[in-house]
């Protein structure tokens, strides 16, 4: 195999595979770097592309697509607290309070880096070790899915160190919100009427919702200061520093790498929990009770880990014909497309050399990866000079267009502005979004689990045999126990400062609308479970019913647990920080909330350019005010929304409403 | 007169209409299509489309745009299509049985079968029973021994719930007069993923599956009429003596109401693509049947599909 793989490198030498692979790096930084845009959109968007080339350097082109956008999705995440894809989520822990700190550069370059590493190693795995570990990913069965979407939820446990609760509160939210659309038993659940939301609420949409709108109307409140700190650090300065931290946790790099394979393995688990767990495993490793307060190792257990995932979930697919992820899957049309067909006959027979090609590739396009970042890094930055009075609108067009364009569909503008403003009060009561969309993630993995292996109770006998009958759900049974009271046992046996994933934000005494936060909540919860409860009372298919009624029990008795203790706690934080700060705020809502609502019958173009105009005005309002602004507002508005508009249509094929009456 | 004059500039005015009717069909397609797919990237669906994105856009000089819009098991999609415009500008791909079931299913659908004009079908999946290579039931007369002695005993995986697999299953039990466990999956991937582990005794699959792990899996029985010409040795149900015929087919459609010349051109552009021999042989390697079906056939088809499964949901739902 290892002559092979050799083999495979030295025919990838050549100018043409090369400059497909940075063509399709740069292609994938760009659809994994915009939240919405994902990488099996980019993927799909190029086969058809690669039908005229020969299957080589079709699969380069698209393998590098793949690697590329595994490293895009950091971007966001820690240039704008912004998840570019859900893998990333892990990122912004770290990645944003860097940014905070002014060491952008240094979490950019830490992360290009770090997902170089992840995906050599993940892709030496793959081609020297994929057939033995193919049949561990047969492992994962109904029961032992639902085990791993359990450990994934006592991530919680360290995710919001800060109060337990609220981060239980968040997940049990989640878990709720997973459940609208169609069970596994086919009927429609909780789809308040609407025929658009049959299908679930796509994972991107909320997660532009919870993690990016609130992030702009923390900013607009502001009067669009304070975002980055000030770049102190030179490019050499910066570089030294990435690598000392390389160099200095060789450890870090290896765990996270082999998290991320060993998840990318596991159908259906999917590498958006990737790196939550290896960011998990880095806490608990850490002895400086610094993480999430801005360490590169953060954003290093995050980056490396999810893009090893990609080669992990490459190993079912070329082995099997099984795909671990949605971008894998339409890898497989292309295999097939190009007559290549999955099996272990691949790794051996006579289309070997192709796959070892492609292994070759891939291994390629992670170095490319590291170029494109670590250079890139110095240009990157300069987004956070753009004076946000331009920033924040291209943010939230960029929004809009993201979850507009995951299936052309308003209502999903709609729901991720809802989840916008959810989020940004939620924030404001120290709620951190993160296990809300660990709970939307691990919903359907947890529910189907559930279901299949209740359904497989009318076969076997026990529960016991059903749920605890192999030995991997045995062993993942005891890791779920040991991790759910890891911090229990951490803070008895070990005397060292359990880390926290949230930030806490700092607001002023004295501000306006004062709330007890845990009331708040705990009240929210149980008016959520008790509607929920009467939308499907209704419903009497047993699979459909069962993990609806779990989770409303474990919302309601969670909610009522948190306003008992709010009587006992008597806390009280503010809202908002002064009068100007509200008055911004519902402005800036106000006239977003009039963008999404004319987008469809004003089209894009015109709606935008009013949304850019105001929030212009808005922000320049401190400043002296002359014609000259106003001009300087309509130029620039115009601009940007061709631009946005141009950009998405040309560049990306995603066409966004037009004027309805021309 | 008078009356004889607006009866004359309404006839003229009619006849100047003809030409202007012909001409909007006869330029079809005008702008740039969109292709909805009603799954996800990277499915069967999409694959289809992404091969004849290429040929349809040399064929009418446009663009094709593909956009997905998965969700409720394609429904989605079709009740989003039911209000779109009726010119053409947006067409869809459909699958039976899903369009005749998922409104008799559940109330809530949005649309029904006859809010769609399927303008060709393309592609036939049939449907085959299949256990693993050492499971100890060399035949199908032995899994259904089982069965009828101890009801409720194996567990079959399939993809979806009142989807093709579900139908195919509940047509088996009543046929055959047993009773197995049907466990639905989200796909037809993670359905063959869990049976390859031993999850499940047995799996409801797709053609293309049951070819592309051929030597892992020992297929029952076929769901086709006739035996399927890929497996030529493997028997049907038909042949054991169990009326369980059912297949999946795949075509495109536009809203019920969409100019007949539209509808026609559509059929045959996307006919002609269906009777390449390069595409059918694709097609064939892949393992599925490549389907001819026009405007005509597919409607013929949907009609005798639709008591079949009326009586089948009402029954058993």
């Amino acid at each position: 195999m290892f002559s092979q793989l050799l083999g495979g490198i030295s025919s990838y030498f050549t100018f043409y595979n090369i400059l497909l692979t940075f063509g399709g790096v740069f292609l994938g930084i760009c659809f994994g770097g915009i939240p919405g845009l994902t990488a099996t959109m980019g993927l799909a968007l190029l086969v058809p592309l690669t039908f005229t080339m020969s299957p080589e350097a079709g699969l380069i082109l698209l393998g590098g697509l793949y690697v590329g956008a595994m490293y895009g999705d950091a971007i966001p995440a820690i240039l704008i607290n912004t998840p570019g894809s859900p893998a990333a989520i892990a990122t912004t822990f770290d990645g944003y309070p860097l940014t905070q700190k002014g060491k952008a550069q240094q979490a950019l370059m830490a992360a290009a880096i770090a997902s170089a590493l992840g995906s050599l190693l993940g892709n030496t795995v793959l081609a020297l070790a994929a057939p033995p570990f193919a049949s561990f990913a047969l492992l994962f069965g109904p029961a032992e899915n639902f085990w791993l979407g359990i450990l994934g939820l006592t991530l919680i446990s360290s995710l919001s160190a800060t109060s337990l609760l609220k981060g239980l509160l968040g997940s049990a939210f989640g878990l709720l919100i997973s459940c609208i659309g169609m069970g596994p038993g086919g009927s429609i659940r909780l789809s308040f009427g609407l025929e658009s939301l049959q299908g679930a609420i796509p994972l991107i949409v909320s997660l532009i919702g919870f993690f990016c709108l609130p992030e702009v109307l923390q900013t607009l409140g502001a009067g669009g200061a304070g975002k980055a700190g000030q770049i102190r650090s030179s490019w050499k300065g910066a570089v030294s520093e990435v690598l000392r931290t390389f160099i200095a946790k060789p450890l870090l790099v290896v765990r996270s790498a082999v998290i991320g394979t060993v998840v990318g393995f596991a159908p259906g688990a999917g590498g958006n929990i990737a790196g939550m767990v290896s960011y998990n495993e880095a806490c608990r490793f850490d002895r400086s009770g610094q993480m999430g307060k801005g360490k590169i190792e953060g954003v290093i257990a995050s980056e490396t880990s999810n893009s090893a995932m990609a080669p992990g979930s490459l190993i079912p697919l070329l082995t099997l014909g099984i795909p671990g992820s949605p971008p894998a899957a339409v890898l497989i049309g292309a295999l097939m497309l190009h007559s290549l067909r999955p099996g272990y006959e691949l790794f051996s027979g006579p289309q070997s050399n192709i796959i070892y090609l492609f292994i070759a590739s891939l291994m390629g396009a992670a170095l490319a990866v590291a170029c494109v970042g670590v250079l890139g890094s110095s240009v990157l930055k300069y987004i956070l000079r753009v004076p946000a009075a331009i920033l924040m609108p291209a943010i939230v067009l960029m929004s809009v267009v993201g979850s507009y364009a995951i299936q052309y569909n308003l209502l999903d503008v709609k729901i991720m502005f809802l989840f916008g403003i959810v989020g940004f009060f939620a924030r404001r009561l120290y709620f951190h979004p993160a296990p809300i969309v660990l709970g939307l993630i691990l919903g359907p993995l947890i529910e189907e689990g559930l279901v299949q292996s209740a359904l497989k109770l009318e076969t076997e006998a026990s529960l016991i045999s059903v749920f605890l009958g192999s030995t991997l759900s045995r062993v993942l049974c005891t890791i779920c126990l040991a991790s759910a009271f890891w911090p229990f046992l951490a803070k008895l046996f070990l005397k060292r400062n359990s880390s926290s994933g949230t930030e806490k934000q700092t607001i002023k005494s004295g501000g306006t609308v004062p709330v007890n936060p845990d009331l708040a909540l705990g009240c929210f919860g149980v008016m959520m479970a008790s509607t929920f409860y009467f939308m499907t009372k209704h419903i009497t298919v047993f699979e459909d019913m069962l993990f609806v009624r779990i989770s409303l029990l474990v919302l309601t008795a969670l909610s009522l647990f948190s306003v008992v203790i709010s009587f006992k706690k008597k806390e009280k934080v503010y809202i908002f920080n002064d009068k100007n700060e509200y008055k911004t705020i519902f402005t800036s809502l106000f006239i977003i909330g009039l963008m999404i609502y004319f987008l469809d019958f004003l089209g894009f173009i015109i709606t935008s350019l009013f949304f850019n105009f105001f929030i212009y005005i808005m922000l320049s309002k401190k400043t002296k005010k002359n014609p000259f602004t106003y001009v300087k507002a309509g130029v620039v508005s115009i601009l940007l929304s061709c631009a946005v508009f141009y950009c998405f249509q040309y560049f990306f094929e995603v066409y966004l409403p037009t004027m309805k009456f021309f | 007169m008078y009356l004889k004059g607006i009866r004359f500039s309404v006839f003229v005015l009619a006849l100047l209409l003809i030409p202007v009717g012909m001409a909007f069909s006869e330029e079809y397609p005008k702008r740039p299509v969109t292709y909805i797919i009603p799954f996800s990237p990277g499915g069967q669906s999409d694959l289809e489309a992404r091969r004849q994105q290429p040929i349809l856009e040399k064929m009418w000089g446009k663009k094709v745009i593909i956009q997905y819009k998965p969700g409720g098991g394609g429904a989605l999609a079709w009740s989003f299509l039911k209000r779109q415009k009726k010119d053409g500008s947006l067409i869809c791909g459909v699958n039976l049985p899903h369009i005749i079931l998922q409104p008799l299913a559940r109330e809530n659908a949005g649309f029904s079968v006859t809010d769609l004009k399927i303008a060709a079908l393309f592609q036939e999946t049939p449907i085959g029973l299949a256990v693993h290579k050492d499971s100890p039931f060399q035949s199908l007369e032995q899994f259904i021994a089982v069965l009828k002695d101890k009801p409720k005993s194996l567990t079959i995986a399939g993809s979806g719930s009142w989807s093709g697999h579900h139908i195919t299953h509940l047509l088996f039990q009543e046929k055959t007069k047993t009773e197995a466990v049907y466990i639905p999956f989200k796909g037809a991937a993670p359905s063959v993923a869990a049976f390859l582990g031993k999850h499940t005794n047995a799996i409801w699959a797709n053609s293309n599956d049951l070819l592309q792990h051929k030597d892992k899996i020992r297929i029952l029985a076929m769901a086709t009429a006739m035996p399927y010409e890929t497996f030529v040795n493997i028997p049907t149900f038909k042949g054991h003596g169990y009326d369980v015929v059912f297949s999946i087919y795949r075509g495109i459609a536009v809203p019920a109401g969409t100019d007949d010349g539209i509808v026609k051109k559509l059929e045959s552009a996307f006919l002609d693509i269906a009777k390449d021999p390069r595409v059918q042989k694709q097609m064939k390697a892949e393992g599925f049947i490549p389907a001819v079906m026009g405007i005509k056939e597919s409607e013929a088809y949907v009609t005798s599909l639709q008591p079949v499964l009326q009586e089948i949901v009402v029954r058993l739902k």
